[in-house]
């Protein structure tokens, strides 16, 4: 919600700017050409290291030292604590990296984003750096059409660095016009009011822009064009700081319960620091003014101090922090639980059942079913069908008969988020309740455990089909599309077919469903195969459909066997009547 | 200890038997229940008038003939 109202407020507030004042138009455009520069130069910084910082996030994080120097050098690299961030997302979700270790790389990002201020300051506001921009953009944009990936990122970090400077320049320009219209300096402050002003500006404009990098540009060009006091600038810089944070909770609202916690801990970071360097800012200062000189910095030298003073915010947050790492993740941990959905919920594995092993059987064999009828609800819906009034086979030729319309359904999200849940659970409860039972009954729980996995492959086959489904559903070549069109019936038809026999009573005419069942999928594999054939030599579709449509085919037969094997341990309790059905009469 | 080691086997034996023989009745009751469902639908067969019902009847028939098949041949096993 805040995402969606964050876009038109972005605009009207730009537009209300451009159209009022045709320097701060200037100034504008400035921070905007400079924004795409930074995402050029990171993207080429992305592209130059090459899985390197993958590898370095992977191997050099053993412990929370190590953590926070990788986090240190690789954002350094990339010019981007927000890729920093992203793949730590990517890597706690599979386990790669611990909380801890996570938070130990975003605590070291910080400091190493503040590398961008050292490279505009020392770039340099006072040269004319346009002259630069132009040869940089040409020679970046000759890079970028080049094949190899290493030539492409250089490209980029050239053509970024020319948007920079490029951006500066125009930003230096609207403020020494605008100098000339508004004195921007009389709007500094003093004192401490002065400083929570400048640090809500600074935290505005970064949540506007999106971009504590270009906040830290435009401060240090205002500074230069002495738009700007030297300590309301270095309330900017904790605003953006501060303002940064904002962002990335902003993103990681769309992100897993990690990505949140990892927001939390930059938050908790950037926070808890912005109060004790605004609390000491005087004295923090005055010792940037003293330790300035001892590393070459001329003491007029304004945009690099407050490099220095970015940097020491950074370092004095690492030195408050990093002792209570394991704390703020205990923190964020208890603050931000893994949302479980109501499918994922285990509905009938009562512990108290675990040592009761007739019990624990029939709850295991209830969540199995419950499992499954989640599953074949994803799998309706993957196939563009709804569930709802979708009871028999004329409620399905009704629902085929109509024109396709997509159901957008991520099968991969529907079983990492829901069932995946569910299906651990069983096979945890199952190895805990196979303790207590005697042979036999292990291999009943041994079956209903082989039940649950069919349920998971055959919700993954119905993945790798979806794609082609949905694009050959909207083909103009009626022959495809009749052809997916039949092998979408058949899947639903027999998830349809395995409900109506669970419903029957008899156990022996459960059985004879299942063997007649058997036998048409059987017959429709035969018939679908020698009808691709004929298809293809009339040339009524081309190869590349026939070879889609062929392997389709084997997933759906795969598929439809794998269900009916599902049905028969589901549904056919009395275990004689399974030998009968699973009992091959050709034997000799 | 010989002559319970003896009575040991032999109740083992017994019941062995006696599972198999329980097994072997009531794989008979299901090939009894299969043959009286086989016999109506060979009924409703000939008496069928609908074309889709006579296919459905026949596609069970099949099915039905095939289980009685694996029943027998399972009773062998036993």
């Amino acid at each position: 919600m805040s995402k969606k109202l964050l876009l038109p407020f972005s605009f009207l507030f730009f537009a209300y700017f451009v159209i009022v004042s045709e320097d701060l138009a200037v100034l504008l455009s400035g921070i905007a050409i400079f924004v795409i520069g930074m995402y050029f130069m990171q993207d080429g910084f992305r592209l130059l290291s090459g899985g390197v910082l993958d590898k370095l996030l992977q191997k050099f994080t053993s412990n929370l030292f190590y953590s926070i120097l990788t986090g240190v050098i690789s954002t350094s690299l990339v010019q981007s604590s927000t890729i920093t961030s992203l793949i730590v997302i990517s890597f706690l979700s599979v386990e790669l990296l611990t909380l801890v270790q996570g938070v130990g790389v975003i605590f070291g990002a910080n400091l190493g984003s503040t590398t961008t201020a050292w490279i505009i300051s020392s770039l340099g506001v006072d040269v004319k750096i346009s002259l630069y921009a132009m040869p940089l953009i040409v020679f970046g944009v000759v890079l970028r059409f080049a094949k190899n990936n290493a030539y492409k990122g250089l490209g980029n970090v050239l053509l970024g660095l020319g948007f920079i400077f490029l951006g500066i320049a125009y930003m230096k320009e609207g403020f020494d016009t605008l100098k000339d219209s508004i004195d921007l300096a009389a709007y500094s402050m003093e004192g401490v009011f002065g400083i929570i002003i400048y640090i809500v500006i600074g935290v505005v404009v970064t949540v506007v822009i999106q971009s504590s990098a270009a906040t830290l540009a435009i401060v240090i060009t205002a500074l230069n064009a002495d738009s700007i006091i030297y300590i309301n600038a270095l309330a900017l810089v904790i605003g953006a700081n501060l303002g940064t944070t904002l962002t990335a909770i902003l993103a990681s609202l769309a992100s897993n319960e990690n990505g949140k916690r990892v927001a939390f801990a930059y938050f908790v970071f950037n926070f808890v620091t912005g109060i004790t360097v605004t609390i000491f800012i005087y004295f923090i200062s005055d010792f940037v003014d003293i330790f300035a000189p001892l590393i070459g910095i001329d003491a007029d030298n304004y945009g690099m101090k407050l490099a220095l003073f970015h940097t020491l915010f950074s370092v004095i947050g690492l030195l408050i922090l990093s002792p209570f790492v394991p704390q703020i993740v205990t923190l964020s941990e208890r603050l931000i639980k893994k949302k479980v959905s109501a499918h994922s919920k285990p509905k009938y594995l009562l512990e108290a059942n675990l040592t009761l092993p007739e019990a624990a059987i029939i709850s295991i064999k209830k969540e199995v079913i419950n499992l499954y009828e989640n599953c074949q609800r994803a799998m309706f819906h993957a196939i563009n069908l709804h569930t709802t009034n979708l009871k028999t086979k004329e409620d399905l030729e009704v629902q085929i008969s109509k024109e396709v319309t997509k159901i957008n359904t991520d099968i991969d999200e529907i079983y990492q988020s829901n069932l995946k849940i569910l299906y651990s659970e069983i096979i945890q409860y199952s190895s805990f309740a196979q303790e207590n039972m005697t042979s036999s009954q292990q291999q009943e729980v041994g079956n209903l455990k082989r039940g649950a996995k069919i349920i998971v492959e055959v919700l993954k086959d119905t993945r790798d089909i979806q794609k082609n489904l949905n694009y050959y559903l909207k083909s103009r070549n009626d022959f495809i599309k009749n052809e997916y069109n039949i092998l979408r019936k058949e899947l639903a038809a027999i998830l349809i077919d395995i409900n109506i026999l669970n419903a029957t009573e008899d156990e022996i005419e459960r059985l004879t469903q299942l063997e007649v069942l058997k036998a048409t999928i059987q017959a429709n594999d035969l018939t679908n195969t020698a009808k691709t054939d004929r298809l293809i030599r009339d040339g009524s579709i081309k190869a590349t459909m026939a070879t889609s449509l062929m392997n389709d085919s084997a997933t759906i037969y795969s598929t439809q066997k794998k269900l009916l094997e599902m049905a028969t341990i589901l549904f056919i309790n009395d275990n004689l009547i399974k030998e009968i059905g699973e009992h091959n009469h050709e034997d000799k | 200890m010989k002559i319970s080691k003896f009575l040991n086997k032999i109740k083992k034996y017994l019941k062995d038997k006696s599972l198999a023989q329980t097994k072997q009745d009531k794989i008979k009751e299901i090939i009894d229940k299969l043959s009286i469902k086989k016999a109506q639908l060979k009924q409703e067969i000939k008496d069928s008038d609908s074309a889709l019902k006579k296919e459905k009847n026949q596609k069970e028939f099949k099915a039905i003939s095939k289980l009685l098949k694996k029943s027998k041949k399972l009773i062998l096993k036993v």
